[in-house]
This record gives structure tokens, sequence and C-alpha cells, in this order.
């Protein structure tokens, strides 16, 4: 299993609320392989963010991110320290946000954030410490390699005079300096229009074939799941209900709640998080439903739905499900 | 009367609020003893005892005495009710004026709302007490010129924020959907937009009210404002500071329950502004 | 819009807004009772010479020509002289030699606040919900909550009275001792800067709180930067946009604060003179007084508006 670059098992992550823990995300198992994009999918407070911040340690202070194993590339990342999993963000663990806007310190130029991170790459190894010596240059080309040809006029810009594609273009570039061998990106298109959302998929797809990293892409979009992601892990209510290769969950999604999110996105509404081919509502973490946390919403309920959760099943093919459609596992 | 049903959520979550608890708690018991307070009291506010001058304090006198034999908390009690009208009235009428011009020209908009905001913005780049002493002038000294100049100090705060708060509101649907349907404008102010901005309205009131306390006693303190005999915490500070050397409790131990009183409004206007828009905390912090 | 345009804009608004204020303290004064022919010339003032001081100057003209006659007096440095004071003075001379000790014991106090409010107000960010965060909010609190004039007693009473470390009244103008200006005027700078300082906590406290929510801090974090780094560049450097902001809303309160103090300590500034002049009724000098007074505020407010375009780059670029 050495293609394996990250390995959750039993990932629970809650909030501290007035004294007890409200748990947004609950028990997950993935893992996302070298090379590959595995796409994370699931409704606005599924728990699917959550998820991406708990691997990268950056929720805030009153989060409680529990697992039995978070391996990386060999390395548990439950046993390290702060300062060092400090070490490993930016440099081999990165994220790219959803809102390209409000990731950028509005009060300093596009410069000053590429130098910050080459000045940090250049303690790190000698062929580092070349680029960061001639950091201005390094970061033209970087830049030029994320589809930005006039790099030397855009670090000159502040943050809100860029665009959202240009100001994405360069957080991923920032990503970029130390080639991390895990990318979490959350929702990277979301906030952008249709022909920028494009280009950035675009450059997402360059970058997989020309990083040998591992990604983990969040998204609700079934759409863009299907044109970038190799395997789909689809999330309910802080659960992982089916998992599998793309191409298979899209030709035959096994889950009731993946069969009503492929509808949804046939019916070309990928902007909205709603899913009108889905009635009722998300439940909210600290009313979860007895059971299957979908039952009351699946047209397939049945009485044992209710009775406990169901289990993870392995309906061969590299597919798992969390229905009591597919038998008790 | 969403006002009333806002107020009454505030209310029922008052009590998980600890600040907003307290400063509830604080702000009542200071009510109740500035009311029923002095007919409790042994001493008659007025009443020279020239056996007991500058006492300090005591089981007999808990404040002390003042230099013609007055205990000093029965004194208190009588002036910081006269404190708290003073304010409330002025703060009121600065939050009724303001409320009216800022909502006035939030809804005119155009011409209206950019002469008015002009003067809003000329009235606020006016030191407080400059203001006031200037009102004076015209006015004379006395009790219904306290009340204006903080009415004064206060319009710019109200009116600021009515015009912002009203500016949301306005676009929101429902108020959309009443000017569609042709209701007239005075009503839609009154009936859709007044019940919805009047949460932040009354925080304001609450921190404002605090702060009139505040000017009230240093108009008074400096002698522009209430006029002796009549007691107001800032007159008996005043009268504490000539002689201060020889009987320093009169004058601290009157501050310090001035900023008991106050302290009390803080915390429960904090508290209110915490439950209403933790957002709000850093507009309206002044 | 460029830099230049934005303060062309500020300085052009701030002049305007100098120009309103000075007809309203103008029409203030006319509107407030009494002759001020009658004042200057005092009870014994026949007709005729009365008659003749209003025509000299100006008082039977309508307001607006009286108003431009003052302006055009004031702009060229002509405040007027004051009735009440033995001498006449010249109103300029006495700003001459008042205005520095306000702005002196004014900086000082802001000085002061600024230095208690930056180390509590970061400090109770950075421990939110500790012991340091609930003893700099109750501190706080208090702080506000307590007439400045009444803490300059509380002040004197301890380091004057019991101490004696610190004169009680008299003030040593900066011109002429700037140690003994220091000395004489550490107590009303502290109890001018006291309430302000709560004032400044808060709003830093709520301000870095609300920041390091935003998305850019956890977006720093995610490049690996050290914490103290992500604090000072990302975090601190936000939120003092938002401080200095309110900061400079809080002049008029500041200058409110110096008026009262000034009379406490007994120092010869712009508040004891603006008071004295309004219990003597000396319009001109309360009518000068005012201007100066308006002036400083919309001088505060430009500087803190060019300190905040500086600070944030949005607002001008």
């Amino acid at each position: 299993m050495s293609d394996v670059t990250l390995t959750l098992r039993n990932l629970s992550t809650g909030f501290k609320m007035g004294g007890r823990v409200m748990n947004v995300v609950r028990e997950v198992d993935l893992e996302v392989r070298k090379g590959e994009m595995l796409g994370l999918i699931g409704e606005s407070g599924s728990g699917k963010t959550v998820t991406g911040m708990s691997i990268l340690r950056l929720l805030p202070e009153n989060a409680v991110t529990e697992a039995d194993t978070l391996d990386f590339l060999g390395i548990d990342l439950l046993k390290l320290s702060t300062e060092q999993f400090r070490e490993m963000r930016g440099t081999r663990l990165a994220m790219v946000f959803q809102d390209p806007v409000g990731a950028f310190n509005p009060a300093k130029k596009i410069s000053w954030h590429l130098k910050q991170v080459f000045e940090r790459a250049g303690t790190k190894s000698p062929a580092h410490a070349e680029r960061a010596k001639n950091w201005r240059a390094s970061a033209i080309k970087l830049l030029a390699d994320v589809g930005i040809p006039h790099g030397a006029n855009v670090m000159r810009q502040y943050p809100h005079q860029l665009s959202g594609g240009m100001l994405q273009r360069t957080l991923i570039a920032l990503v970029l300096v130390f080639e991390p061998e895990l990318i979490v990106a959350d929702e990277p298109t979301t906030n952008l229009d249709n022909i920028v959302e494009r280009q950035i998929l675009r450059l997402f797809r360059d970058l997989q074939k020309r990083l040998d990293c591992a990604f983990l892409y969040v998204t609700h979009d079934m759409t863009i799941a299907a044109v970038l992601c190799d395997r789909i892990a689809v999330m309910y209510a802080g659960s992982i209900v089916e998992i599998g290769p793309t191409k298979q969950i899209f030709a035959d999604p096994k889950h009731p709640y993946t069969q009503g999110l492929l509808a949804s996105a046939l019916a070309l509404d990928t902007k909205t998080e709603r899913l009108q081919e889905i009635p009722g509502e998300l439940p909210s973490p600290g009313k979860l439903p007895p059971g299957c946390l979908f039952e009351p919403r699946c047209k397939f309920a049945k009485p044992e739905c209710r009775a406990k959760e169901p289990a993870m099943v392995d309906v061969g093919g590299e597919r798992h499900v969390r229905c009591v459609l597919y038998g008790h596992g | 009367m969403a006002t009333l049903a806002t107020l009454k959520g505030l209310g029922r979550e008052l009590r998980h609020n600890r600040v907003a608890l307290g400063g509830f708690a604080i702000t009542s018991f200071v009510l109740v003893a500035i009311v029923i307070g002095p007919s409790f009291s042994p001493y008659d506010p007025t009443l020279m005892d020239f056996t007991a001058i500058l006492q300090p304090p005591s089981w007999a006198h808990p404040f002390g005495t003042n230099s013609f034999g007055i205990d000093v908390l029965t004194r208190v009690l009588y002036g910081a009710r006269n404190s708290f009208m003073i304010s409330f009235a002025g703060v009121s009428l600065g939050a009724i004026v303001g409320t009216l011009i800022g909502m006035t020209s939030a809804y005119m908009g155009k011409l209206f709302d950019a002469v008015a905001m002009r003067l809003v913005d000329l009235l606020f780049a006016f030191p407080i007490f400059v203001l006031a002493l200037m009102l004076m002038l015209i006015l004379g000294f006395g009790v219904q010129n306290v009340i204006v100049a903080i009415a004064l100090v206060y319009i710019p705060n109200f009116a600021r924020m009515a015009r912002n708060t009203t500016m949301v509101v306005k676009s929101e649907p429902y108020v959309q959907a009443a000017q569609v349907m042709g209701q007239p404008r005075l009503r839609i102010m009154v009936r859709e937009i007044l019940p919805n901005i009047a949460a932040p309205l009354f925080v304001q009131f609450t921190v404002g009210l605090a702060f009139a306390i505040i000017i009230e006693a240093g108009l008074s303190f400096i002698g522009l404002g209430v006029q002796p005999p009549t007691p107001s915490l800032g007159v008996m500070m005043a009268d504490g500071k000539d002689y201060f050397h020889r009987g320093p409790w009169v004058l601290t131990l009157t501050g310090l329950a001035l900023m008991f009183a106050i302290l009390g409004l803080n915390l429960l206007g904090d508290g209110l502004r915490d439950l209403l828009d933790p957002r709000l905390r850093r507009r309206s912090a002044a | 819009m460029g830099f230049l345009w934005y303060l062309t804009i500020r300085i052009g608004g701030a002049l305007a807004t100098i120009a309103a204020g000075s007809f309203l303290i103008f029409l203030i004064m006319h509107l407030a009772p009494g002759d001020p022919a009658l004042a200057v010339l005092g009870e014994s003032a026949t007709t005729e010479t009365i008659a003749a001081y209003r025509a000299e100057h100006g008082l039977d003209e309508p307001v607006l020509v009286q108003f431009v006659i003052w302006a055009k007096m004031v702009l060229q440095g002509d405040l007027g002289k004051s009735i009440a004071l033995a001498g006449k003075f010249p109103i300029s001379d006495l700003l001459v030699t008042r205005l520095p000790n306000t702005i002196f014991i004014g900086l000082y106090g802001l000085v002061i606040a600024l230095v208690i409010s930056l180390i509590a107000g970061t400090a109770a960010a950075l421990r939110q919900g500790k012991l340091v965060d609930t003893v700099a909010t109750g501190v706080a609190v208090l702080g506000i909550s307590m007439p400045d004039f009444w803490f300059s007693y509380v002040l004197i009473l301890f380091f004057a009275l019991s101490l004696d470390w610190f004169p009680s009244y008299g003030f040593t103008p900066p011109g002429e001792s700037l140690i003994g200006a220091f000395h004489s005027g550490f107590l009303p700078a502290l109890a001018i800067a006291a309430p302000m300082a709560g004032v400044f906590a808060r709003i830093l406290r709520a301000s870095l709180v609300e920041t390091a929510r935003r998305e850019y801090v956890t977006a720093a974090r995610s490049y690996g930067f050290a914490a103290p780094f992500v604090f000072i560049h990302y975090v601190f450097r936000n939120a003092i946009i938002p401080f200095v902001t309110v900061l400079g809303l809080q002049v008029r309160y500041l200058l409110g604060g110096v008026v009262i103090i000034e009379r406490v300590f007994g120092i010869a500034g712009m508040g004891s003179l603006i008071v004295d002049g309004a219990f003597a009724r000396d319009y001109p000098v309360v009518q000068a007084c005012a201007l100066t007074f308006l002036a400083i505020v919309l001088s505060v407010n430009l500087i803190v508006d060019i300190v905040c375009a500086l600070l944030d780059p949005r607002r001008t670029r």
C-alpha cells in the first residue's frame, strides 16, 4: 500500500458548545492515493469542509478531532506537536480555499504573499534557498505555470484589485511553491463565475497530470466531480455514505442519496446547493435521527433503517455503500 | 409588534448571558434604590445638621456627611434620581429626533439625505462639552438645557445608526412588497421598518444612558448644568471638591455610586449587544 | 482613485465642514442674549457710543454679512478681543499660550491610553476566555463607567495627597520645562486616559477577535507561517484599521474630558478658557475657542483618515 498518501480511520470532529462536543464529522474512513484526485461530495453543512480542515488542523480552538489513524506517508499526524505540524503545513500538506478574495491578506500586495512563502521555503533546503534568493523571478515563473503570463504586473497589485479567477490562480501558485504531497481543495471554484470556473478546473486537471501529488477535492457539485475526480466519496450529515470510482458511481449510483445527488446534477442546477430532487433537509448535528441518517428523506426507507445506523458494505469493484439495501456488511 | 417579540426573545436569552444578567441586576437594584430608597432613609436630603458636619463614613452615615451635616447617602439617592431622569429625558429626546432624522434620511434619500447627514457629521465634529457650553450661553444654565445638550450629543449617534439599519431593512422583501402594494410611506416606516431597527437602537439607548449620566455629572460639576441646591450627582461632587482635603469621602463615594450605576448600564448594553449581533460590537463600540 | 485624489477630497471636506461649523458657531453666538456693544462698552455707555460701536463693527448688518466680516478677520488671524478679561487681550494671544497646554495634555493622555489599550486589548484577545481576558475586559468596563473628573480626584487623593509624588494642582507649561510638564501633567493625562483606554482596549479586542476568524488567517496558517508571524502580519495588521477609525471618533469625547480636567487641575488651557469665557459671557472668547476645538477635531479626523488610507489599500486604490 505504498501508493497511499493519506489514510483516515474513524475520524470524528466536533465543536465544543457549552460544555459538550457536537460532532460534525463522524467516523470517517478515507484514503487518498498518490496521483489521484478524490472528490468529497456533499451538501453544505454535510461536514466535508470540516473533514478537510481537520486533516490540516486548521479548525478553531474549540474543535476536537479524534481518529484511530491519521497517517500521511507513514507519518502519524496525530502524534505531531503543534510546531511539528506547522512545519508540515504548506510544505507537504496544503490547502486551496473556497473564497480566493478572502484568502489573501487585504493589506498586502500579491508580491508580499509570494515573498513570504518563498522566504519560508528558503529556510528548508539549499535548492529552495536558491529560489528564495531570486524569489521574484521564481514567483513570476510559478505564476506563469498556473496561467498568469504577466506575473510581474499581478505582483504589484493588492488582492482587491484582482479578479477572483486571478486570485485563485495566485493562491494555487502559493500552494505550489513547495510542491506538497497532498492538496486539499475546498470548493475552489464555487465563488467564481462559469467561464473562470472552467479555466480553474482545467488548471486543476493540468496540475494533477503534472504533479505527483494527491488531491482531496471538496465540492457540492457532482458535475465537477465527474470531470475532475478519479474517485468520489459522498458525505451525508458527517458520514461517508458511498465511495467508489467516479465512472462506476455515475453509471450506477447505489445509495439513494447519491442517486438523488446525480438526479439534481442532471437537472443542471449546478450553482445552488439545495437539492430539489431530495425532499426534506439535512439533519443538524445536534438532532441526528436514529439509525440511518438519510432515512427521513429516503424514498426506500424501511422500518429496519431506523433500528441502527447501517455499516459500510463492500459491493465489489472498490465500491462501498452504507445502506441496508445492499446487505448488512 | 415585532418589537415586542424581539424584546421578549431578548428577555429569554438574557438569562443565559452572564454579562447582561449582571448588568440587569445592577441596573434594577439602582433603579429600585433611587425610586424607593429615599423614603427608607432616616435623614432629610436638605435638612442641615451643624452638629454632624463632615463626618467620615460610619454605620449611622455609610457615606459620611457633607459640609452642612447632610447625610451623603441620602443625597446620593435623591441626586441619582435627578441625574437618571435628566439623562433619560436627554437620551430619549436624542433618540427620537435622531431616529426620525436617520429613518427619513434613509427613506427619502437624495438631497434630504445628503443635507441631513452633513449636518449630523457637523454636529459630530464638536467636542461634546463645547456643544453643551454654547447651548448654555443661549438657553442659560439649568436642567432643561442639560437635557437638550445630552440630546444634541446623541442625535448624531441615533441618526447614523437609524439610517444605516433602515438602509438594510429597506431592501428586505417584505418592505419592498409593502411599497409595491402602495402603502403610504409613513405607515411603512412605522409598521414595517421601525420594529425591525428597534433592537440595535435599544442597545444604543442603554449605553447612551450610561454616558449621558457622565455628561450630566460633568456639566453640573463645572457649574454649567444642574444648579444647586437641586441635588444631582454632578452638583454634589462639585460641592465635595470644595472641601476635598477635609472630607474626601463626599466626592469619592458619590462618584463611586455613580460609577456603579453606569457600570450596570454598560454591562446591560454589552450583554444585549452580544445577544443581538456580534458583528454590531465593532461598529457602535463608541 | 489615487491617494492624492483621496487626500484632496478629504481636505476639501474638512474645509467645508469647518466653514459650515464656524457659521453654526457664529449663529449660536448671535442668538445668545445680550448686546455685544453693551458688553464691550460697559454699563456706562451712552446711546451714541453704542450706536457708533455698532456701526463700526457692522452689528446692524444682516447676520450673513456679519459672519463674512468675522470670517475675514479670522482668516487674517484676528480672532477679536476678549470682553471680560482685564486688558482686553487679543484672543489670538490667549490661544497661543493656552493651545499648547491643551494639546500637550491631550496627546499625553492619548499616548497613555494607547499604550494601556494596546497591551490590554492584545493580551485579552490572545487569551480569549482566560483569566487575563476576564480581568482586562472587566477593568476596561470599569474604566468606561467612571467619569474622568472623578477619577482625577481619586488620583489626587492617592498620588498627590497621600504619596506626594505629583502636584495636586497647577501645571508647568511644556514651553517652560518639558520635564516639569511631564511631571505635573501626569495625573491629568492619566485621568483622561483611563476611560479612553477602556474604550480603546474593548474595540481593539473585539477587532482582533473578529479578524482572527477571517479566512485569510486560516490561509496564512495553511502556508505553515509561525503563529507570531500570522498574528502580527495578518491579525493585528488588519485589526488595527477599524481600531484607528474608532479612535478618531473618540476625539470629541477626549476633548470633552480635557475641558473638565483642566479645571480640576488648574491647567491654563483651552478648556478652562472656554469655561471661564462662558461664565463671564465673554462671547468672542467662547466663539474663538469653539472654532479652535472644531479645528482640532477636524484635523485629528483628517489625520485618522490619512492613517487609515495608508493602512488600508482598499480605501484609495
